[in-house]
């Protein structure tokens, strides 16, 4: 009884590891994907260097003429997800209304809760080509080409899918850099 | 010093003959310890903790997320198999912590491939919850200090990100009770946990380090309490409630003691509530009475309670931190100069005057530590502590 217990109490880390990898696969392959553009970052992030740091470019219109923008951080507040124009080489740009989650979970098609959306600030890269992709990024905000694909699933929940950079994602960008 | 040679100096001095240097060496080599050996070991497999943590952080990129995550589960199950065939001793406290360190290093491995955005107490609690389980098997010291240090890690940062939630739902004053209040009630259950039967009879290790981390914390707790008179504060900046709730937290526990550690002597107890009543008395009044920034109270108040610190730790037959606390009474009366005459150091007079008192201070304290401590020292507790390995040994 003693040694189940002892191999329950091993055996239960990697359990959860292997619950944590498949939630966020499932949640990536039942999620509509969306594109958002990315503005600056702040430079002064002790870590940086391990991970490229962007904010997204959130512009959220009201819900009606009477109503106002919600405020991510202290209301109920949810943006209803809608194809907006069309980015060369990306896909289309998202458009963003602003309004309660309650109303955005009867009235939207899709939706994203707005903090958590919000919260997205970090995308992982390797450190050997940290320099690199740092000019990139900065390059490519400056030309209004460094876009996230963010994965929505149906309950507005957000996880980064990808980082698009002028038309290329991150690994292409790398294996470009490392040549053939 | 190797002990031979400790053992010729006493012998040469007339103080133990050849058949007590026997029978002493013969004691040593029957209990000698690999102590090298646990050193080495623990360096090691602390070293490889940061090494796969130094990895991840990397982000090869060379290998792909589906590798690096595969690779990584083969890992831990090869570990976990690896500690359920291990039996009780070195290897399987170096298995233990390297699994410990592993889990933590997975799950920001997992985090970076999904590019997941969470706070760090998060990631800390569900990585000291998921080790509860197998950390609860270690026995050496060395194991249960990585795990004190990781729960340590946890517990704080986890404080600090419940502030910060407090400070977006509640106001000011709320907010303060309720930070008072955890944190009064915190080395609580380190001390606690210290005590429990199961603790003391199957982990002496760590009921001796929970114990000693809850103490520190008291102290700690007390310190900082005091130094809230360096600031000022106006009655409605003040976290009455928390303080009073966590002044009653203290008492009670110090009412508890003799149950909570039956094998406290008279003095040792005595000596631990002085602690817990001291601190607890001394921080209940600086956070409920309105005041400017009373540097003098605030100084004064910390030396006073290093002083009972030293006292309390005698009492308790702990000699090492009897000599901690009285080095730290120097320190602090040396920094109380640098408070007063601060801008004398400017001056060639003041560093003068500060580097005489530096010196005055450290001879003194070399010179008259022993035998203050002798005089302190109540005559019974020299025979209580060797009888008692439980409270002579945690010094």
């Amino acid at each position: 009884m003693k040694q189940r217990l002892q191999i329950l109490g091993l055996v239960l880390p990697l359990i959860a590891l292997a619950f944590m990898i498949g939630q966020a696969e499932w949640r990536l392959a039942h999620s509509e994907t969306w594109i958002f553009n990315m503005q600056g970052y702040d430079p002064r992030d002790l870590l940086r260097g391990h991970y490229l740091i962007f904010q997204l470019e959130i512009e959220p219109k009201p819900h009606n003429e009477e109503a106002s923008v919600c405020d991510p951080i202290t209301d109920d507040c949810c943006y209803c997800l809608t194809p907006g124009a069309e980015i060369a080489r990306v896909g289309f740009e998202t458009e963003l209304t602003s309004l309660s989650c309650s109303q955005a979970q009867t009235t939207c098609s899709a939706f994203v809760r707005a903090e958590p959306l919000q919260s997205l600030r970090r995308f992982y890269i390797p450190e050997s080509h940290r320099e690199m992709l740092e000019d990139r990024l900065f390059e490519a905000q400056r030309a209004r080409m460094a876009h996230l694909l963010v994965a929505v699933d149906e309950n507005g929940y957000p996880a980064i899918s990808q980082m698009i950079l002028q038309g290329e994602t991150i690994e292409s960008v790398v294996e470009g850099a490392e040549g053939p | 010093m190797k002990i031979e040679r400790k053992l010729k100096s006493w012998h040469d001095a007339g103080l133990i003959d050849e058949a007590a240097i026997g029978r002493i060496l013969e004691y040593e080599s029957e209990n000698d310890r690999p102590i090298a050996l646990y050193a080495i070991a623990g360096v090691g497999s602390v070293a490889i903790v940061l090494g796969l943590v130094a990895i991840i952080a990397a982000n090869w990129a060379e290998i792909s997320s589906a590798t690096k995550l595969s690779l990584d589960l083969c890992l831990g199950i090869a570990l976990a198999v690896a500690i359920a065939r291990s039996s009780v001793g070195l290897a399987r406290e170096i298995l233990l912590v390297l699994y410990y360190g592993f889990v933590l290093a997975s799950i920001g491995l997992i985090g970076q491939v999904y590019h997941l955005e969470s706070e760090p107490w998060r990631a800390l609690t569900a990585w000291s919850l998921l080790t509860l389980p197998f950390m609860l098997g270690v026995r050496g010291s060395f194991g249960s200090a990585v795990w004190l240090s990781g729960l340590l890690v946890t517990h704080a940062v986890g404080f600090f990100d419940l502030v910060e939630w407090l400070e977006a739902s509640f106001d000011f004053r709320a907010r303060a009770d309720a930070a008072v209040i955890l944190l009064a009630a915190s080395p609580l259950a380190y001390l606690l946990f210290s005590r429990l039967d199961w603790t003391t009879r199957n982990r002496p290790n760590f009921a001796s380090e929970f114990w000693y981390a809850g103490w520190a914390g008291i102290a700690g707790l007390s310190l900082a309490g005091v130094g809230s008179f360096y600031g000022n504060a106006d009655v409605a900046d003040l976290p009455r409630t928390g303080a009073l709730v966590g002044l009653a937290l203290w008492i009670a526990f110090a009412y508890a003691l003799p149950k909570i550690d039956t094998s406290l002597s008279d003095r040792a107890r005595l000596g631990l509530r002085s602690v817990l009543l001291g601190g607890g008395a001394l921080s209940f009044l600086a956070l409920v009475i309105p005041h400017a920034s009373w540097d003098l109270a605030g100084a004064l108040s910390q030396l006073i309670l290093l002083t009972v610190f030293a006292w309390a730790s005698l009492q308790a037959g702990y000699g090492t931190v009897f000599r901690i606390c009285t080095g730290a009474v120097c320190i602090r009366l040396f920094i109380i100069y640098l408070e007063v005459f601060g801008s004398l150091l400017e001056t060639g007079f003041g560093l003068i005057l500060g580097g005489a008192l530096a010196i005055a201070l450290s001879f003194g304290w070399v010179r008259r530590t022993k035998a203050l401590e002798a005089r302190l020292q109540p005559p019974d507790v020299a025979s209580d502590a060797s009888a008692s390995p439980t409270e002579g040994d945690r010094t």
